[in-house]
């Protein structure tokens, strides 16, 4: 590195990075002096909290307090003899833009500074507690690695890094929200992914100006093509197996300092359908697991309009043994079959938002009140019939097979425009219904890759999960500039 | 590999090619196939609809060729080029009006089977008003939008088309004997019935420069043709085998009648629910009509987005579709108008072609 030969004011330096840091807050700065005889004066700075004080007591001032015998007048580059033979941590460099110097404090680094030198030494401190590794509560796969990722950015890297040792795995770094100064980090497999829509990425990045970036979803909301819509666009994840997946596919991963949820683009809608045991169990099972998901959906969305309908409009097709009981069960109550059912379906909706809210304990109580004093008791007030409360039920219960919580609360939330569409139309209504949300799935684009789009070779793992050897391309949807997964190792005569 | 592309995002991947073909072909017409072919060729019905597809092969390999000739314009470019800008408008005028026909003739198809199997207190109007809103939209978002959607929708379609294999236990085989019993000669006048369940596939000339891979556009239309045929030759074979050539002639929809083959104990009548998930295959190729109609009149007065006028279309295409009434007039309307469309469409694209072939070394061949 270039060092200049000028000459700086050993407090001017640290005046000016008290400036630029701030004046309220937790910097330390302590001097010392270094060698004898005709000593040196120097300082370090960082901040209390982010670093890692026995670090510096052990591998920065013990060694050059205690065991610097030299004499440093006259020596040219002295920054860099320092770092190189008292400075025993790994990660140590010269700098010369102060900028940069303020940022690296703020981040836990350590600097030192040495009187009569424009440059500064730069030590890799960083420490503060975090939390430990431990399993995503919310994410659980009965088989597969417990590790989930945490709230430091550099573990989170590390492992990645640790189940992707391929020489193409590169990150890029940026700084989000002029306040909060949020390091994220982008990471991708290089010669996997599509340049093209890598750059309208990075572009998409460069154009956020906001304040503090707090969540992933903040960064989500800023780039997103659809704001208004009512289906989530990017899916996240706190497993790191299921990053290194997506990763393969040719997507880009968003790993954001101070949170354990890790975003890939560009997101698909049938990956709200996939769970990573999809991929560790049986593939007769995942079919099977994935039709279920599917016939939830259905079910979430359509059964209560089906229902609205048979009643309401079109009696002669329920068989005449059904029929004797719906009525008998119908009798005596005033409200429609839409309304109560309506009302019913308020009512869970009430109570689920409460138990998610609620501590365990009290959420316990709320299901007892709700799920079974409220039923009974709408039962008996001639509120709704049996059969009614039933749908009703199957609904919710359907909705819970949804494993991703957002889609599954934007399902659940298509039930209402179903319900009354059913209400005025009939079956007209659902069909109309459900054409206009396939249109509007068909029409929706995340970053110019398709939302909602099934071409045929993609096929081997939307309904179905063929087994690994058999996937040996990458999906279609995702564009990316390697298609090859894997040779067809075990061909055909291995089937 | 798909590469994200701005200007290529808005073309159509050979799947989707194929399925919006297919899409725009397998309409209302299915429901009454059997009938219109069973009068002449009686149980030979199903080999005059193997003939049928004649006609799409036909234009599939016209196509084909205007395609390699000229692969980023349409016919309505291509015609103004050979015939003049005059001439060449108003036959582009006509072409585009058999669309805005068949349209509105699906429409009113479609409402005609929807309320007598499933919205009976519904009017005709509430119908069409309705239905035609999600399908604007979906001609509203282009052809990008539209061949995904007729991608996805396949897949339902399967579904239609594997429901009816229970009547296989229930027919017989004598309805369809002997074969060839008709005469050669009415199996082949049988075949000129197809003229509106083939029609359609018109839409090629106007599609084609969205094909992402334009060599492949003969086995996209190949293909295209060779499903189609294959449905309606099944739901034909089907209608005979299980309710014979008389008693089918009694039905109006005589394939709706299939779906009796299967009886699930929660509903009394399966019709409902396969005049149900009809629906949505209808959907999608009113969609596609729609879509030709409006991108047709964009090209011909460029100064009107597609967008513009699918809002425009929307009030027009409900006041023509009311005009066609009941089933039996809607019926007596489309099988008059159609074949002289059908012959028009015929000698439209022929001409064209010829004259493009006749001019290759002219003046054409530079653009």
């Amino acid at each position: 590195m270039q060092l200049s030969s000028k000459r700086c004011n050993l407090n001017e330096n640290i005046n000016n990075i008290k400036n630029l840091l701030g004046t309220q807050n937790e910097s330390v700065i302590r001097d010392f002096i270094i060698g004898r005889g005709n000593y040196l004066e120097a300082a370090i700075i960082y901040m209390d909290g982010l670093a890692k004080k026995d670090m510096i007591d052990r591998d920065i001032l013990n060694p050059l307090m205690l065991h610097v015998s030299e004499d440093f007048i006259n020596m040219e580059n002295i920054e860099e003899y320092i770092c190189k033979k008292y400075i025993t941590v790994s990660n140590t460099y010269v700098e010369t833009d102060i900028n940069k110097v303020v940022d690296n404090i703020k981040r836990g680094k350590t600097i030192l500074l040495v009187k009569d030198s424009c440059n500064f030494i730069i030590i890799d401190t960083t420490g503060g507690v975090y939390r430990t590794i431990t399993e995503p509560e919310n994410e659980i796969a009965l088989r597969g690695p417990r590790e989930g990722f945490v709230e430091n950015l550099e573990t989170n890297i590390s492992m990645l890094r640790r189940r992707i040792k391929d020489k193409n795995l590169a990150t890029e770094k940026f700084v989000l929200g002029r306040r909060s100064q949020t390091d994220l980090v982008i990471m991708y497999i290089d010669d996997i992914v599509d340049k093209e829509f890598l750059q309208n990425i990075k572009d998409k990045i460069n154009t956020i100006d906001i304040d503090s970036v707090t969540e992933t979803s903040v960064l989500e909301q800023c780039i997103e093509e659809h704001p208004y819509s009512i289906f989530p666009q990017i899916i996240g994840t706190e497993r790191p197996e299921v990053v290194e997946s997506k990763l393969m596919e040719g997507k880009i991963a968003f790993i954001l300092s101070g949170t354990p949820y890790v975003t890939t683009y560009p997101t698909t809608f049938i990956e709200f359908f996939q769970t990573p045991e999809d991929y560790l169990g049986r593939v007769i099972q995942t079919f099977l697991t994935r039709m279920i998901r599917i016939i939830a959906v259905f079910i979430v969305v359509s059964f209560p309009a089906i229902y609205i309908t048979l009643i309401k409009f079109n009696q002669e097709l329920i068989p005449i043994d059904y029929i004797k009981s719906l009525i008998e069960s119908r009798k005596g109550i005033s409200l429609s079959p839409f309304m109560s059912l309506l009302g019913m379906q308020l009512n869970l909706e009430l109570m689920r938002e409460g138990a998610l809210r609620m501590p365990t304990k009290i959420g316990q109580s709320l299901s007892i009140v709700g799920g079974i004093i409220i039923g009974d008791a709408a039962l008996k007030a001639k509120v709704v019939s049996s059969s009614t409360l039933l749908i009703a039920g199957i609904s919710v219960v359907a909705s819970f097979a949804i494993s991703y919580y957002q889609m599954s609360v934007s399902i659940r939330l298509l039930v209402y425009p179903m319900l009354i569409l059913a209400n005025l139309l009939g079956i007209l209504g659902i069909v109309i219904g459900w054409f206009s949300i396939l249109a509007y799935l068909c029409s929706m684009e995340n970053f110019g890759v398709s939302y909602f789009s099934f071409p045929s070779s993609d096929m081997k793992d939307i309904f179905i999960r063929v087994p690994i050897w058999k996937m040996n391309k990458r999906p279609e949807v995702i564009p990316h500039n390697d298609p090859i997964r894997q040779s067809d190792f075990r061909g055909d005569k291995n089937k | 590999m798909i590469k994200i592309n701005k200007a290529k995002n808005d073309l159509l991947t050979p799947n989707q090619f194929t399925l919006t073909l297919k899409s725009i072909m397998v309409g209302i017409e299915i429901m009454s196939i059997p009938n219109f072919v069973m009068k002449v060729s009686k149980q030979d019905a199903w080999i005059s609809i193997l003939l049928g597809a004649v006609y799409p092969i036909y234009l599939v390999i016209i196509a084909n060729f205007l395609c390699k000739k000229f692969p980023k314009d349409n016919i309505l470019v291509l015609s103004k080029k050979c015939f003049g800008n005059f001439l060449g408008t108003i036959l582009n005028f006509i072409f585009i009006s058999f669309f805005l026909l068949s349209l509105t003739a699906e429409l009113a198809g479609y409402s005609n089977v929807f309320r007598v199997y499933a919205v009976t207190f519904l009017k005709n109007y509430q119908v069409l008003l309705t239905i035609l809103i999600p399908i604007a939209f979906v001609s509203y978002k282009g052809i990008k939008t539209l061949g995904r959607l007729n991608e996805v929708g396949f897949y339902l379609t399967i579904c239609l088309i594997i429901f009816p294999v229970g009547i296989l236990a229930y027919g017989s085989l004598l309805n369809l004997m002997p074969v060839f019993g008709s005469g050669f000669k009415n199996v082949v006048k049988g075949s000129t019935y197809t003229g509106f369940a083939y029609s359609g596939m018109e839409i090629i000339f106007l599609i084609y420069p969205f094909l992402q891979d334009r060599k492949k556009l003969l086995k996209c239309g190949f293909v295209n043709t060779a499903i189609v045929t294959f449905i309606y030759v099944w739901v034909t074979f089907g209608t005979i085998f299980y309710l014979g050539v008389d008693s089918s002639q009694k039905y109006l929809w005589p394939v709706i009648a299939l779906a009796d083959s299967i009886k699930i104990p929660v509903i009394n009548s399966f019709r409902y629910i396969f005049v149900t998930l009809f629906s949505l295959v209808e959907f999608k190729c009113i969609s596609t009509y729609y879509f030709a109609v409006s991108y047709g009149l964009n090209q011909s007065i460029k100064k009107v987005s597609a967008k513009t006028f699918t809002i425009l279309l929307y009030p027009i295409i409900i006041i023509i579709s009311m005009l066609y009434g009941n089933p039996t007039n809607c019926r007596y309307y489309v099988n008059n108008l159609t074949p002289v469309y059908v012959i028009f469409n015929l000698t439209y694209v022929s001409i064209v072609a010829v004259l493009i072939y006749l001019k290759r070394g002219g003046n054409y061949k530079k653009t």
